[in-house]
């Protein structure tokens, strides 16, 4: 007689080898490690990890792990999401979602199963992210390591932003509306007004009772406790520039009470309503139900999209008749490869045409701040599926059969890619190298930064997800970080210094051959 | 249909309806319309009753590529409440890969996947095993080897076997039922079925040039090369050429007499 919970054991087991086993999760671990010694700088460097009113804050045990948990929990409750939010669909893929569905597993251990499996791995990398916190703190903390200041700072702020994420992921993928592309965006929207409406009510001096319940990184508290404290809303959690003439503040930590344990415990309200949807809409693979969501997508508003607009393609057809005659070449195979592109989606067809007129009604001002940010959210979703598709549609074999890809895939797929990103950049780009000749050159190598990361985290992870964590994550720091160059990888406030652009060239050349020698590494296995 | 201990066959023809069939019993897609009891309990309405003593291999599938063939099969194991280490490798060594069991399933040949998943499929030691194309994959020796485990499964068991490989079925089956078109056509013992196409196989040598024009007209089951012509074996209720005498039906011949009956009856 085997009981639920030995059940709900194996789920989370199993996915914690699937999670662990895969290089996303050393990659992620690695991100995380190098994202905690860039938050946690050098006094000596003139920037600091909190600044309050402009003063840096004592680097103590409590300080240090507010701050990285803070980050911690911003970062696990955007990058978890597209982390985790495969469970179903790996199950379809894998074609063993009809075993499951055969087994007395019931719906609610499944879904349980999947959830805790999310959750215990994004916990990982909460450890993970403390560790690393731990050992800054060691090299340039200010005080005594207090490791359960660590551990009940980073549970208090962390681990609701986990289950929210773990939950969110299943809900999303339950529901036909949300799984896929759509979802994606959606939850990056929901993050952000997430994150910024609690902000918004809390220096409108408006603070209803629900506002905790859906303050998912416990920033509302932290604003509380130093308005309280220190008579101020004005600080900055990162790395931020201090005045150092200003004397330290010292940050004693949280007000540890009943009252603000229990605010944090009713954000967990969401996530149980969120499993809950998940348990309501989950299809237990049954074939009818996949066909209309995540196989067939006829509920997916991008897929149906693609669908209507399908007779747009027309328009690409008489190039491919002229690609068709020539002899099998790789310049060939890459022509096919981008007219796949464009035929599959004709919604990034369009984009390209409506992008390219919208490129050159506006001043160059606009273009920059206003359009090209709008231009690579587009591309990030035009390009996330350009490299996974080959192998979720099963079609790596007759790829390797073809002349010359078997050993040049990555260099194919992103030649491939960067002709789709010239052809969303190539008007920005030529307007922008007359008014802001710099700008330009940022934007030329951010182009081709995306090109090839979207390659090589597709190679990578097999699927779209992390392509689009990363990049969604790194625009939304990129546009609110204007005082911060090294965030500027594309141009969007042309602040990126030569040696900045030149850093991204190489993280881009990085990802190319980080792409190549792991596909090199896949050949071998087959 | 009533189903019996033994092994059933399900024959028919692409598209018959036989997957959607055994997707129905496994509980993984609702009928539509009508009920599938088991044990006199309606399983469309409660389908635990089933999954708790089912074991199912469908035809699409697949593993999860970096689990090993142990942590893969204790999975499955796991969520049929099996958690005996001793259980999942005498599964791996019925289906020969015990000595494979730490290595990665996604280094696996299609046949040592699709052993895998007769492995999970036997697992719980099920009441009910559904089968889905079980031996596509396989090479003869273990298609042989696979044909022995479901002959001793059938002895206690319902084993429902759905191939296109009649000799698969020839070769194990107690019960035989034919789907066309999603209806069921027949449903009888082998001897039943051979036994209705009695009279309706015919064997007869013709011209090579008059080949064509005959396999247009009939239903042909076998057609060999030789030298004085084409030898033919022709399944139709009449003659089909002037020197075609009777011949013994085959079980192949058997399930294309019943497809054949039921489209000129417009079923």
């Amino acid at each position: 007689m085997t009981l639920p919970f030995e059940r709900i054991a194996a789920i989370v087991r199993t996915e914690l080898r699937f999670r662990f086993r895969r290089n996303t999760a050393i990659v992620t671990l690695l991100v995380v490690a190098a994202s905690v010694y860039l938050i946690v700088p050098d006094i000596g460097s003139g920037r600091t990890l909190m600044q309050i009113e402009g003063g840096r804050v004592l680097y103590n045990s409590a300080a240090v792990a507010l701050g990285t948990g803070m980050f911690c929990a911003l970062f696990l409750s955007l990058a978890g999401f597209y982390l985790v939010s495969n469970s179903f669909r790996r199950d379809i893929l894998a074609r063993t979602g009809f075993i499951i569905a055969a087994t007395p597993v019931s719906d609610a251990e499944y879904i349980i199963g999947k959830f805790l499996g999310n959750a215990v791995y994004l916990a990982a990398i909460m450890l993970a992210c403390m560790t690393s916190a731990m050992v800054m703190f060691l090299i340039r903390g200010e005080g005594a390591l207090e490791p359960f200041t660590f551990l009940f700072t980073y549970g208090w702020s962390v681990v609701p932003a986990i289950a929210f994420c773990s939950s969110a992921a299943l809900a999303f993928e339950a529901l036909p509306v949300l799984a896929g592309r759509l979802g994606d965006l959606l939850y990056f929207g929901l993050w952000g007004a997430m994150l910024g409406f609690p902000i918004a009510l809390f220096v409108g001096q408006s603070r209803p009772e629900w506002l905790s319940m859906i303050d998912i990184v416990g920033i509302i508290p932290v604003l509380v406790q130093v308005r309280d404290r220190f008579h101020s809303t004005s600080m900055s959690i990162g790395s931020s520039p201090y005045d150092a003439s200003l004397p330290p503040v010292l940050y004693a930590g949280l007000p540890w009470s009943w009252g603000i344990i229990g605010e944090r415990f009713s954000t967990l309200i969401l996530p149980a309503a969120l499993i809950m949807v998940a348990r309501q809409w989950f299809h237990r693979f049954n074939p009818a139900r996949i066909k209309s969501s995540a196989r067939h997508g006829s509920r997916n508003v991008f897929v149906r999209t693609n669908a209507l607009l399908k007779p747009v393609t027309r328009f690409i057809d008489p190039l491919a008749s002229m690609i068709a005659g020539s002899r099998a070449s790789f310049s060939g195979a890459v022509s096919a490869d981008i007219l796949a592109t464009l035929r599959l989606t004709p919604l990034t067809t369009i984009s390209i045409v409506v992008f390219a007129i919208v490129s050159l009604s506006v001043d160059s001002t606009s273009l920059r701040e206003g359009v090209l940010p709008a231009l690579f959210l587009a591309l990030i979703l035009a390009l996330a599926d350009g490299t996974p598709r080959d192998r979720s549609a099963g079609m790596m074999g007759l790829i390797f059969s073809a002349p010359n890809l078997r050993a040049n895939y990555v260099l194919w797929k992103f030649t491939s890619a960067l002709c789709v990103t010239i052809c969303f950049m190539f008007i920005p780009a030529v307007r922008l190298f007359f008014a802001a000749p710099s700008a330009a050159m940022s934007l030329a190598i951010g182009s081709l930064f995306t090109a090839s990361a979207a390659v090589t985290l597709g190679v990578l992870s097999g699927s779209q997800k992390a392509f689009i964590a990363v990049f969604l994550m790194l625009l939304y720091v990129s546009l609110n970080s204007s005082n911060f160059p090294a965030f500027d990888f594309a141009g969007f406030h042309a602040r990126a210094t030569a040696g900045i652009q030149l850093a991204y060239a190489v993280l881009a050349a990085l990802f190319l051959l980080a792409g190549h020698l792991r596909h090199r590494a896949s050949l071998k296995k087959l | 249909m009533a189903m019996q201990r033994g092994v059933l066959g399900l024959l028919g023809p692409n598209g018959a309806g036989k997957t959607t069939l055994m997707q129905m019993i496994a509980t993984i897609s609702r009928p539509t319309s009508g009920t599938i009891f088991f044990d006199g309990v309606d399983i469309v309405q409660h389908p635990e009753k089933i999954r708790s003593c089912l074991g199912y291999l469908p035809q699409d599938f697949g593993v999860y590529e970096n689990l090993t063939a142990f942590e893969f099969l204790s999975y499955f194991g796991a969520l049929k409440g099996v958690h005996n280490r001793r259980r999942i490798m005498e599964m791996l060594e019925l289906v020969n890969l015990h000595t494979e069991s730490n290595r990665l399933t996604g280094t696996f040949s299609g046949g040592m996947r699709q052993r895998l998943g007769i492995a999970q499929a036997l697992i719980n030691d099920p009441d009910i095993v559904i089968v889905d194309e079980p031996t596509a994959g396989l090479d003869p020796e273990e298609r042989v080897r696979f044909r022995n485990i479901l002959s001793d499964i059938g002895i206690g068991k319902l084993v429902i076997l759905s191939t296109h490989i009649v000799s698969d079925v020839e070769a194990v089956a107690t019960h035989i039922a034919v789907m066309n078109h999603g209806r069921l056509i027949a449903s009888a013992t082998p001897e039943q079925l051979l036994r209705l196409a009695q009279g309706s196989v015919w064997e007869a040598v013709v011209p090579s040039e008059q080949f064509d024009a005959l396999r247009a007209r009939f239903k042909t089951s076998r057609a060999v090369r030789r030298p004085d012509g084409v030898h033919v074996r022709v399944v139709n209720a009449e003659p089909p050429v002037d020197n075609a005498v009777p011949a013994e039906p085959d079980l192949e011949e058997a399930f294309i007499h019943a497809v054949n009956l039921q489209r000129k009856s417009g079923g």
